[in-house]
């Protein structure tokens, strides 16, 4: 598969967990599902990339705010997980309880003068 | 991308198990584990990665008091490390002169500090239990390579000269390296199944046997 290199790039990605992280049945192997439709997506693609379409897309997140630590109540506990990132000495912490639910697994923000997805 | 910067959304496909997104710009898809683009305008293109990590709130804010926090409604369902109650579904992945690695989570639990030589560069990756963060290091410093041990919890000690190593940060506490830092690589904790369905070549490296942890082989 060809890839390209890139001038000016614009856009970064954070990956912490990755992987089956579509929410529900679609992460149980061994169940028997309904057979789903092929995406037929239009246009030039990739060898091998033959995605099946599970439901409608979902609109991106692109206004979320941010706080400061010191205003987190009930949002976040001391052992729950976060992704975390530091970009040009901006750190934002990314909690997993608000990334929940398909919707919400991609944030496009900006940090530190970045635009940045911070998606698991 | 080329300039554009791109806006992210879920597609609501799913390729090989995997999430599928697309940006709003283009309607380009892209593969969520690869950051790479697999159809429309930005077909071959790839997304730039940036360090970051998977860390408790607590571990977090004690390294960056001055942290933002992305503030959206919290789902009533905590995820903590109950999220890695079976450690051997996950791996720790990473790329190393675009050759893939993967090092599963059962396995760094068991020996938290590893010492690598992958492709002929010295690593030491380091799993730090109390925050379940894993991250990965040159352990080459100022031209000398270190070999790295476990002292304690949340330390780690090299053999070459007995620095006193924080474990979620690199960050040398008390020694004769005091205040210097390993310098961090990229990686990312997946699922097993995930990482080697898109990574089929990639391997496992063996960890060099640290000066104070004893073989049982």
């Amino acid at each position: 598969m060809r890839t390209r290199s890139l001038g000016l790039i614009t856009l970064a990605l954070l990956l912490g967990a990755v992987g089956v992280i579509m929410a529900g049945p679609q992460n149980q192997g061994g169940r028997k599902r309904p057979p789903r439709e092929p995406a037929n997506l239009p246009g030039p693609q990739a060898e091998g990339f033959d995605p099946i379409r599970l439901a409608g897309k979902f609109e991106p997140i692109v206004d979320a705010a941010a706080v400061r630590a010191s205003e987190v109540t009930t949002e976040v506990s001391g052992q729950e997980l976060v992704l975390g990132v530091v970009v040009d000495g901006q750190a934002r912490a990314y909690p997993i309880n608000m990334l929940t639910g398909p919707s919400r697994e991609i944030i496009n923000d900006t940090l530190g003068g970045r635009q940045i997805a911070a998606t698991w | 991308m080329k300039g554009k910067t791109l806006t992210f959304g879920v597609s609501g496909l799913l390729w090989d198990r995997s999430l599928v997104m697309y940006d709003r710009e283009t309607g380009s898809h892209w593969s969520h584990i690869r950051g790479e683009a697999m159809q429309g305008e930005f077909l071959g293109a790839e997304l730039t990665m940036l360090p970051s990590q998977m860390t408790t709130w607590d571990d977090w804010l004690a390294k960056h008091p001055e942290t933002t926090v992305l503030s959206l409604k919290r789902t009533a369902e905590r995820f903590t490390r109950e999220f890695y109650e079976d450690p051997s579904d996950f791996v720790y992945g990473f790329a190393l002169r675009r050759k893939r690695y993967h090092l599963p989570l059962d396995a760094l639990a068991a020996n938290p500090i590893q010492n690598l030589n992958v492709s002929g560069e010295p690593l030491v990756v380091v799993y730090d239990a109390a925050s379940t963060s894993v991250l990965l290091f040159s352990r080459t410093l100022n031209g000398r390579t270190l070999t790295l041990a476990p002292a304690g919890a949340g330390r780690m000690k090299d053999a070459e000269t007995g620095t006193i190593w924080s474990t979620n940060g690199g960050r040398a506490l008390s020694g004769t390296l005091a205040g210097q830092r390993l310098s961090p690589r990229l990686g990312m904790v997946s699922y097993l199944g995930a990482w080697t369905n898109f990574y089929p070549g990639s391997t496992t490296p063996t960890p060099e046997t640290s000066p104070s942890v004893q073989s049982s082989k």
